[in-house]
């Protein structure tokens, strides 16, 4: 048994079961099960059963062709047990194969309306992240800074208006890449990691106070690496709805965290090159005579000796090269 | 009037303008230019002002040949006077006090040297080659010593010019008390000289080779005892005194000793919202390197910070503040001057306080035990007050500047109760 379903928003809106290939699929008339959509061809898709009892998705010499997870194929056979979900043209279908008895619960087609509404739900979600970013730091509310209101406009509308655009360039990458996805999942994805940045920043600062600052520093340097690699995994899987998702999202995050190292290494040695002074103005501001665990001063200093007696081997080395 | 007393002890005006054309008469020929000359590459050469302290032995500024000293193969040395042009060479020189000794058979009489400087408030000429435009003449006051410094330097009441230096500083019995010295202080018709006793010293010290290596030597021989007098006169009096405090806005601060020279300021910021008093304290009269600058230069800045409205933002304010007066740059290894520095940020407790501080080191590669550090601390106790201090030494050694900043740092608070 071959079961064909047709996918509106994830869920199954239609369903046709087949005892057996070949099942042609199309916006011809001709075909098995027929598809209304503009993108798809008149005779677009076959799903056969070979000899082993295996079910395929082969494409019919159709012009936007069948895509999977993996992007566009000729042909790709549903995994054992499971279900394949693949695009003809922008209708997304699934085929499982189904056991006499099985039921499905088909879901009514999402109404038009809500679509425009998610978005904008979305987009002031996402608005609204960024506002709270520019508002957690004392530094928006120093004294000498006297602009807050025309600062805190700008960014707003900045926000407003760079959210919209980051979502359609996401949406063109996500294609250039063979991925499908609407611009309303990614403003979500936006909107989402964006408030994952909120979050960031709140256990940032709460763990500020109660670490020391150079386990803080260390703490904050893998937070915020961390908080890339799942930007951009987040980002990346905008388009996976169902499926693979997890998978996906892991091997993003993982590449994401391996390029990020990598730049840290490279920038650490390149400000060693440099002799690029390291230094940390962060301040906790005093919260019920509460500023985070501190080192004694007379420790402090001894500190500041050895790193004196590290300076000074290394102007005895530079005193020795250039001995002529 | 008070160079006709100086120079004819009384007389009409008339006789005044007689007796200073007699003196310039009789010293110009032992007053000299001293020039340092590059002897290949486009540099320029030094010009400075030099006297006949002894037959074929001139007294000028270690800073006129400082050049010399850094560089001898590069270098070459010369004296002028009205009867011509004549080589020198380097004999021995006093970083401390900022003098050279240079040998050049010069055909003129060495001027007297007094015993000592003399009273406070005599009348004193002072001869040299401003801008190097010729044989000069200025009257004065010896005050006495300037009272904060590094050094004993004297007073004068004169304007003299940079190409001066090393010039002699005449009595009104036509001895020598004193060499120019570092002009222009704050004021132009201030002026300070280096008295005799330096120079009587000098003239007894044993000659130097004047090879690269030796000379070399010889810097970083009398920097240790530079470096042992920061010591004793910024350092030193901190760690022996019991708790003299000073006010700085709403803050106690250890009283800096009296080598310092300090000055005081208090400013409303930001529409008023905060009120900020400052308190610099520097050394005057440290000596300077040809390749690293100021050396046993100190400076230390205490600014307190007070805030009536939130005190959320006063830290985000003072996050930006804490940067602008660490002035620490990127220096790559192998620069040939200074190490790369080492940096370390830390919260830290005193005795009253919590601190945020940084601290930056940088080791001078000629100077073995000397270094630039810098030091920018903000409290972090209060809500709605803060002290700032930012500590400079160049050219000291880690233990004055640890002892220093110990010491200050350890020792602030705030005036009023919480």
């Amino acid at each position: 048994m071959i079961t064909i379903r047709l996918l509106a928003e994830g869920a199954a809106v239609r369903e046709a079961v087949f005892r057996e290939g070949p099942v042609v699929i199309g916006r011809g008339p001709e075909s098995d099960f027929l598809l209304g959509d503009a993108s798809v061809s008149r005779r677009h898709a076959c799903v056969r059963t070979d000899d082993a009892g295996q079910v395929w998705i082969e494409d019919a010499g159709s012009r936007n062709g069948v895509r999977t997870g993996a992007g566009r194929v000729e042909r790709a056979s549903v995994p054992a047990g499971g279900t394949l979900r693949f695009w003809l043209g922008a209708a997304e279908l699934e085929l499982a194969l189904a056991s006499a008895d099985a039921t499905l619960e088909l879901a009514a087609p999402p109404a038009q309306g809500a679509a425009p509404l998610q978005a904008a739900v979305f987009w002031g979600a996402g608005i609204a992240a960024v506002a709270s970013l520019m508002l957690i730091p004392a530094s928006f509310w120093s004294p000498w800074q006297q602009d807050r209101q025309t600062r805190f406009s700008w960014l707003v509308l900045g926000a407003a208006v760079a959210l919209p655009v980051l979502a359609f360039v996401l949406v063109g990458l996500l294609r250039i890449a063979g991925r499908r996805a609407r611009v309303r999942d990614a403003l979500r994805g936006l909107a989402l990691v964006s408030w994952g940045w909120v979050l960031l920043v709140l256990v940032d600062t709460s763990a500020s106070y109660l670490l020391g600052v150079s386990a803080h520093g260390l703490l904050s340097l893998f937070l915020w690496n961390a908080g890339l690699a799942v930007s951009f995994a987040a980002l990346a899987s905008v388009a996976r709805r169902a499926g693979r998702t997890r998978r996906f999202f892991a091997a993003w995050a993982a590449v994401v965290a391996v390029l990020l190292a990598g730049f840290h290494a490279a920038g650490r040695l390149a400000a060693r090159q440099a002799g690029t002074p390291r230094l940390d103005f962060e301040m906790n501001v005093p919260i019920g005579g509460m500023t985070g665990p501190a080192n004694d001063l007379d420790r402090y200093l001894e500190g500041v000796r050895a790193d004196f007696g590290a300076a000074e081997r290394r102007a005895a080395e530079d005193r020795r090269s250039s001995r002529p | 009037m008070l160079a006709g007393a100086v120079l004819a002890r009384g007389g009409s005006a008339a006789s005044d303008g007689r007796a200073r054309e007699a003196v310039f008469e009789r010293f110009k020929d032992s007053v000299v230019t001293v020039e340092v000359l590059p002897l290949a590459g486009e540099a320029k050469s030094v010009l400075g002002s030099g006297w006949a302290a002894a037959p074929g032995r001139i007294v000028t500024n270690y800073h006129v040949v400082g050049s010399f000293i850094r560089h001898p193969d590069r270098h070459g040395l010369q004296v002028k006077n009205g009867r011509g042009t004549f080589p020198a060479r380097l004999v021995a020189f006093d970083l401390l006090n900022d003098l050279a000794l240079l040998e050049a058979s010069l055909p003129a009489p060495p001027l007297r040297l007094a015993a000592d400087t003399g009273q406070p408030g005599a009348p004193v000429i002072a001869f040299g080659n401003p801008e190097g435009l010729g044989l000069s003449l200025v009257e004065g006051v010896f005050n006495g010593f300037a009272e904060k410094g590094f050094i004993d330097r004297m007073l004068l009441s004169m304007p003299l010019n940079s190409g001066m230096s090393g010039g002699p500083i005449l009595s009104a019995r036509q001895e020598v008390v004193g060499t120019n010295v570092a002009v222009s202080w704050l004021s132009n018709s201030l002026s300070f000289g280096v008295p005799v006793a330096a120079a009587h010293a000098l003239l007894r010290a044993a000659p130097v080779a004047t090879t690269r290596e030796a000379l070399a030597a010889d810097v970083n021989r009398q920097l240790v005892a530079v470096e042992q007098r920061a010591f004793a006169r910024a350092v030193q009096p901190l760690l022996q005194e019991t708790g003299a405090q000073m006010p700085v806005g709403g803050a106690l601060v250890p009283r800096p000793p009296d080598a310092f020279e300090c000055w005081n300021r208090t400013e409303r910021q930001a529409q008023e919202e905060v009120s900020k008093t400052s308190y610099n304290c520097n050394l005057q009269f440290t000596p300077s390197l040809e390749d690293v600058g100021e050396v046993a230069s100190i400076e230390v800045l205490v600014e307190h910070f007070a805030t009536r409205t939130a005190g959320y933002g006063f830290y985000g304010g003072l996050v930006q503040h804490a940067p602008q007066h660490l002035g620490v740059d990127a220096r790559p290894p192998g620069n040939g001057l200074l190490s790369s520095p080492e940096c370390r940020a830390d919260r830290v407790r005193t005795e009253h306080l919590v601190w945020k501080v940084n601290v930056c080191s940088y080791a001078y590669v000629h100077h073995p035990g000397l270094g630039y550090f810098a030091l920018a601390a903000t409290s972090i106790s209060r809500p709605r007050e803060a002290v700032y201090v930012a500590i400079h030494g160049r050219g000291v050694g880690a233990d004055a500047f640890l002892s220093l900043s110990r010491a200050l740092l350890g020792d602030v608070r705030f005036s009023r109760a919480s």
